[in-house]
Formats: structure tokens, C-alpha cells, sequence
């Protein structure tokens, strides 16, 4: 497989190279591709997620988008921002868009943005990605195409949740490879609404990073729905950075997917931050969901909150490894971490995970995971209120996912992610 | 037509033996209660009587408004018009009061063939019925029991059976968790929701509640059945005499 993308790399190199920029980090990603290759099942950290199958495939890249169409998801649920970028198969639909605001915002597709912002683009490009943790990582450093960018300066609200959509409907075997990056100077606060859908025969791989730059007293929130298809492979890692006194809230919904991993790292690395990682999914079939979440606590003061939620159904395999460390002098840390599931048939399996690190000796941390059933006294008083068995079961599945999106403040986002669950739940 | 017939009942939880032989009929417009020491299975009357799944009746029957009970499922028989309040209300995190509350009254529609209920009118529901019990409002905009009081658990049943009318309200152990004064008031709920087309079968330890709710017949149970019964003052008997000396007088 490593000289396949080799020889992948080497025939494409011209339209890889048209980004002078990147030109480096593309050779140090395959290099590092080269020398770890893709991760297997024998490493502690991908034990939950075997890769073995779908890595069968030789997955082709594609450096443009062949019938440039606008998003059907975005329409389907009728979301709305007044600022937009759409992917499509992984590359912007309206080529190398990028808005620039009067106040300094820029907002739009990495591409576009690293031909006019070259400087500011490479300042922070594999910046939170440090290493390419795996060969995954180390791909997407080879052969990224397109991805989003933004860029609050210092003392920016944006004060609507803008909305980047990618879907993917290319059946054939192709990787696609997004770099996203988000940096927030001091004192900005923004929202970024991020919905991600794939067809029933798409066989795209995505292979994603996202780096996000979280400055002094700037709060990020990412709210992030994943509505693959049973088909789909997608592997998502996301950095992100905290200075102090900044928070960042990230929410994630998944709907399904063949297999989808996210790894969730956040440094810690100012006094009073706070993050916040949520997550909630509906898997059945095949699905198979490994959420990792890593939360450095490197400075003091910090607080730091896990909560994801899964129901699963069918031949569905689920995973969740919460991460905390908290070095020798971040005392006064306050980590909590809950992770609870509800298995609804003997051959779906859930492996919860959770791993604590604490050299510091002030410290609060907490961790609670649970695997079980629906809660059979629940479900009669529902029942004996006269509601039918299954609108009981969906209410009760409903409402314990749901739990782990109460934090979420956009309304609009929050129907539709329950509506995507309710629906999903309806069918399981 | 007697609203329910309860005939030799036997009910097992986990193969043990727990109802052995019970009978009672009750008719519209009668108020029944049931007293007895801890663990002779009053609670799994109720529960057996809503249809909670692993009681298994081994014997007897039970016709409801001229149906067969026992054949139906655990909704159809809430639907047909039997409550039961529990004596430990289970607490639901995530699913509001409020919705489950329309769930319930539009389900209840569906089966009498009723459009959902118009928002104006479910919200007037909502107000006269917790009025009538005396639940606060931020109690109506919480999860459903999640972190009520134990005596707010129990008026939150009584408002729900105030919403949904049923002809048969079993209301075991109302009287738990209630301070004196709401005890009293919910009391007077009940005593407004009385008439000569429902029925009421209270289950309870002390005479007090039926001080306030006046019932017809008292039954006492032991080891599975009633073994005595009669009319109100039974119950006070009971109170000076205890049960030992009560179920060997004759
Ligand atoms: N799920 C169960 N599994 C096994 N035994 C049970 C179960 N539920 C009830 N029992 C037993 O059945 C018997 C009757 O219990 P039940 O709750 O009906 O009593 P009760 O008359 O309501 O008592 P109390 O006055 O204390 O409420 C008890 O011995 C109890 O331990
Ligand atoms: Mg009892």
C-alpha cells in the first residue's frame, strides 16, 4: 500500500505541485507516510477499528470537481446561514471561493485562501497537527485538495453560525483529502455549523483534518453533524490549540457510516479554558463509530467535559476512548468525562474506554460509562400512559442521545440533529 | 355491567407464587381500598392489572367494561380507561413533561378517533388540571419526575390522571411522600374528580387518606387475597387493632 501512494503521488505531482506552498508539507507527509504507514488493529490506539478491509481499495485522488453541483443536503433541511461554503465530493463547489468581510474575517476555501494569503495560511498550516500522529494524518499532509478556512482577527464577533457543507456522491473509488483551519485571535467569538452527508453508493474514503487556533478569551463552538451513508469511510481528526481564558464547545452527531472515526486532540494550553466535546450517535447495520477524544490539560486552571451518547442496534460496533492528561503543574484542573450507551440487540457491541493520566495532585476528575438496555420501567410508565410500544421507545432512545446535545445553544441546529436522530431512531 | 371483575387471580414473579387467588369486582361510581402489611402483594396487583411484562398469571381472569384484561397490551389497557399511579414514580431524564403530557392526550385521541388536540385547548388542560392538583409551574417545564420530590412524583400522577379521566384509577401508596397539607389537597382533587362513571382502587397503610377519601368497601390483604373485607370502618378497626388481631377476629 505505501508504494501504491507513492507511485499515486509521483504520477500526480504536477497538479500537487501547482501549491508551491505546500510543497514541503506534502513531501514530509509521504515521507512520514512511508516510514509508519496506515495504522492496524495491533496498535493500542486503533484496537477498536479495523482498517484492514476498506484499505483494500486503491483510492484514487481527483483534483477537480467533474459536475460542480450545489449541495442537496443544504436543502433538504432548509439550513441557512448568511454565509455559506459548500464542498462537493471534497473540493468547493463555487471554485476557490473566499469571502473577505470589511472587519478583517476571511472565510472560504483553504485553496483559494493559500493563493492570496499565502503568509498567513503557512503560519499555521500542520501547526496544531504537529507530527501526522498516523499514516491517516500523514496522507492527508501528502494529498490534501481543498478544505475550509477562517480567520477572525482579534475582537470579532461573528454573530451568526456559518455553514460549511460537504457531501459526497462519487461512486467511485476516490480519497478525499480536507484541511480545514479556523483561527480566532483574542477576543473573538464564532460558531461554525458543519454538516457532512454522503449517498447510499458513494464510495469516497474522506480523509479529513481539521486545525483550529483558539486565541486568548475567544470562544469556538463546532457543531458538527456526520450523516453517512452505511457505504462511507471517513476518518476525521481534529486539533485544536486553547489559549488562555478561551473556550471551545464542540458537538458532534453521527448518523450512521460504514466506518467513521474521529479523534478529537485538544491542548490545554493557557489558564482558564474550558472545552467541551459532546457527542451522540445512532448506529445499526453495519455501522461502525470509534470516537476518540484527547484533552491535554498542560496549564493550570483548566476545566474539560466529555459527554457522548450512543444507541446501537443491529451488527453495530461502537467505541468511545476518552483521554485525559493532566501534567505535574495544571492543579486545580477539573476534568469530567460520561460515556453512555444503550445496546439494543446481542450483536451490536459497544467498548468504552476511559483513560486518565494525572501527575498533578489538585485535581478533580471524574468518568462514568455505562452499556445497557433501555430502561424497561421507563418504558412501562410510558406504556401505561396509553403511548404505543414503539413511540415509547422511540421517546426514551431520543431523549437519552439527545442528553448529550443539551449544551448546544443554536437552536435551529439542535432540531435538525434531532430530527435526524428521531428519524434514525425510527428505523432501528 | 361491573367495570371490573378480578376472578382467582394468580400472578408469579419469577416463578415464586405471589397472587394466590385474588378476586374483587368493582362497579362505576365506587371507591375500593385495599390494606395489608408490606410484601402480601399489592403492588403486584397493580402492576399485574397494567400488564407489566414478566408477571406471569398462571390462573383467573379479569374483564374490564366487558373485556378481557389480561389479552391486551399494556397501552391498549390505558387506552381503554385504567390508571394506575405509581408508588414509585419513575424519573425519565430528557423527555419534558410537557411533551410527553401532548403525547399522551393526542394518543388517547387517536383511539377514541379525535384529531391531536388543538395547542390552545392542551394548554388549557394542562392549566386547569394542575390547578386542580396544585403543581407548580416549573414542574410542568422539567423532564418527566426528574428530580420531583417524592411528594411532587406523587401529585405529578395525580395531575396526569386529572388530564386523562379514566374510568378505573388504581393509586397505590398516594399517601407516601405527601406532606399533611398537600396530602389534603390532592385529597380534594380526587374527591373532584369523583363521579358515578369512574371508580377508584386505593391501595394505602394508613386510615388518614380515607379519612379524606371516603371509600365504600375496604379489603384487607394478606399472603396473596383479600381476606376480609367491609365497608369504611374497617379501616379504623385496623387502626386500633392492628392486622394480626383483625384477620384472626371474625
Ligand atoms: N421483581 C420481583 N422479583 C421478585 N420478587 C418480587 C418482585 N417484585 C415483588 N416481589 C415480591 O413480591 C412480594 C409482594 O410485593 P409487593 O410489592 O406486591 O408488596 P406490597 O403489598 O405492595 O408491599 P408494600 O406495602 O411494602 O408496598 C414481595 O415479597 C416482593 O419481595
Ligand atoms: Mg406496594
Amino acid at each position: 500500500m505505501i508504494d501504491f501512494y507513492n507511485r499515486l503521488f509521483n504520477s500526480k505531482k504536477e497538479e500537487l505541485e501547482t501549491q508551491i506552498l505546500l510543497k514541503n508539507i506534502r513531501k514530509q507527509g509521504l515521507k512520514d507516510f512511508g516510514r509508519i504507514g496506515f495504522p492496524n488493529i495491533k496498535m493500542e490506539k486503533w484496537k477498536n477499528f479495523n482498517t484492514k478491509a476498506f484499505l483494500k481499495n486503491q483510492y484514487e485522488i481527483c483534483f477537480e470537481d467533474k459536475d460542480n453541483k450545489l449541495d442537496f443536503f443544504s436543502k433538504i433541511n432548509g439550513l441557512e446561514s448568511p454565509d455559506t461554503i459548500v464542498f462537493h465530493n471534497g473540493h468547493c463547489s463555487y471554485n476557490m471561493q473566499l469571502d473577505e468581510y470589511k472587519n478583517g474575517v476571511i472565510f472560504g476555501s483553504i485553496k483559494a485562501a493559500a493563493a492570496k494569503y499565502p503568509e498567513l495560511v503557512l503560519r499555521y498550516f500542520n501547526k496544531a497537527n504537529k507530527q501526522n500522529l498516523n499514516g491517516f494524518n500523514a496522507l492527508n499532509s501528502a494529498f490534501v485538495q481543498d478544505g475550509f478556512f477562517l480567520f477572525v482577527p482579534k475582537n470579532t464577533n461573528i454573530d451568526f453560525p456559518v455553514l460549511v457543507t460537504n457531501s459526497y456522491d462519487d461512486d467511485q473509488y476516490h480519497m478525499a483529502n480536507s484541511r480545514n483551519i479556523v483561527i480566532l485571535e483574542q477576543n473573538s467569538n464564532c460558531e461554525i455549523v458543519q454538516i457532512e452527508s454522503s449517498t447510499s453508493y458513494c464510495n469516497t474514503f474522506s480523509n479529513n483534518i481539521t486545525e483550529l487556533f483558539i486565541g486568548e478569551n475567544s470562544t469556538l463552538s463546532l457543531n458538527k453533524l456526520q450523516k453517512y451513508s452505511g457505504k462511507s469511510i471517513d476518518i476525521e481528526s481534529t486539533f485544536a490549540i486553547q489559549e488562555k481564558k478561551s473556550t471551545f464547545h464542540n458537538n458532534i452527531t453521527i448518523i450512521g457510516g460504514n466506518k467513521l472515526r474521529n479523534d478529537v486532540h485538544i491542548k490545554l494550553n493557557g489558564k482558564n479554558c474550558f472545552a467541551d466535546v459532546n457527542g451522540a450517535f445512532v448506529l445499526d447495520d453495519m455501522n461502525e463509530v470509534d470516537n476518540n477524544v484527547y484533552i491535554d490539560h498542560a496549564k493550570a486552571d483548566c476545566d474539560s467535559n466529555q459527554n457522548f451518547r450512543g444507541v446501537l442496534d443491529d451488527k453495530a460496533k461502537g467505541a468511545f476512548t476518552g483521554y485525559v492528561l493532566v501534567r505535574q503543574d495544571s492543579q486545580r484542573t477539573n476534568a469530567y468525562q460520561s460515556n453512555k450507551n444503550i445496546v439494543l440487540s446481542d450483536d451490536a457491541s459497544m467498548s468504552t474506554n476511559p483513560f486518565l493520566e494525572i501527575y498533578a495532585d489538585d485535581v478533580k476528575c471524574s468518568h462514568g460509562a455505562s452499556v445497557g438496555n433501555l430502561d424497561a420501567n421507563a418504558m412501562l410508565y410510558l406504556q401505561t400512559r396509553g403511548i404505543q410500544k414503539d413511540k415509547a421507545k422511540e421517546l426514551l432512545l431520543s431523549a437519552f442521545v439527545l442528553e448529550a446535545l443539551k449544551g448546544v445553544k443554536n437552536t435551529k441546529f439542535k432540531e435538525i440533529v434531532s430530527k435526524e436522530i428521531e428519524n434514525k431512531i425510527l428505523k432501528v | 355491567m361491573k367495570l371490573i371483575e378480578i376472578k382467582n387471580l394468580h400472578v408469579n414473579i419469577d416463578d415464586k407464587e405471589i397472587l394466590k387467588g385474588f378476586d374483587l369486582d368493582i362497579n362505576r361510581g365506587e371507591v375500593h381500598a385495599i390494606m395489608g402489611p408490606n410484601g402480601t402483594g399489592k403492588s403486584t396487583l397493580a402492576s399485574a392489572l397494567v400488564g407489566k411484562p414478566d408477571y406471569e398469571v398462571t390462573a383467573g381472569k379479569v374483564i374490564f367494561k366487558g373485556k378481557d384484561l389480561l389479552e391486551m397490551e399494556i397501552e391498549e389497557r390505558a387506552l381503554e380507561g385504567l390508571f394506575l399511579a405509581f408508588q414509585y414514580p419513575v424519573e425519565i431524564p430528557g423527555v419534558s413533561m410537557i411533551n410527553f403530557m401532548k403525547t399522551v392526550v393526542d394518543a388517547r385521541r387517536k383511539h377514541n378517533n379525535e384529531d391531536p388536540i388543538s395547542p390552545v385547548d392542551f394548554l388549557n388542560l394542562v392549566k386547569k388540571s394542575s390547578k386542580l392538583v396544585g403543581i407548580n409551574d416549573k414542574m410542568k417545564g422539567r423532564a418527566v419526575n426528574e428530580g420531583f420530590s417524592g411528594g411532587e412524583k406523587k401529585k405529578n400522577e395525580i395531575f396526569q390522571m386529572a388530564m386523562l379521566q379514566p374510568d378505573l384509577a388504581i393509586l397505590d401508596e398516594l399517601d407516601s411522600g405527601l406532606d399533611i397539607d398537600s396530602l389534603k389537597h390532592v385529597a380534594e382533587a380526587i374527591n373532584k374528580l369523583r363521579n358515578k362513571n369512574n371508580a377508584f382502587l386505593i391501595i394505602t397503610h394508613y386510615q388518614r387518606l380515607l379519612d379524606y377519601i371516603v371509600p365504600d368497601y375496604v379489603h384487607i390483604m394478606n399472603d396473596g387475597k383479600i381476606v376480609k373485607s367491609g365497608g369504611k370502618e374497617l379501616a379504623m378497626e385496623l387502626e386500633s387493632m392492628g392486622y394480626d388481631d383483625i384477620m384472626s377476629k371474625n
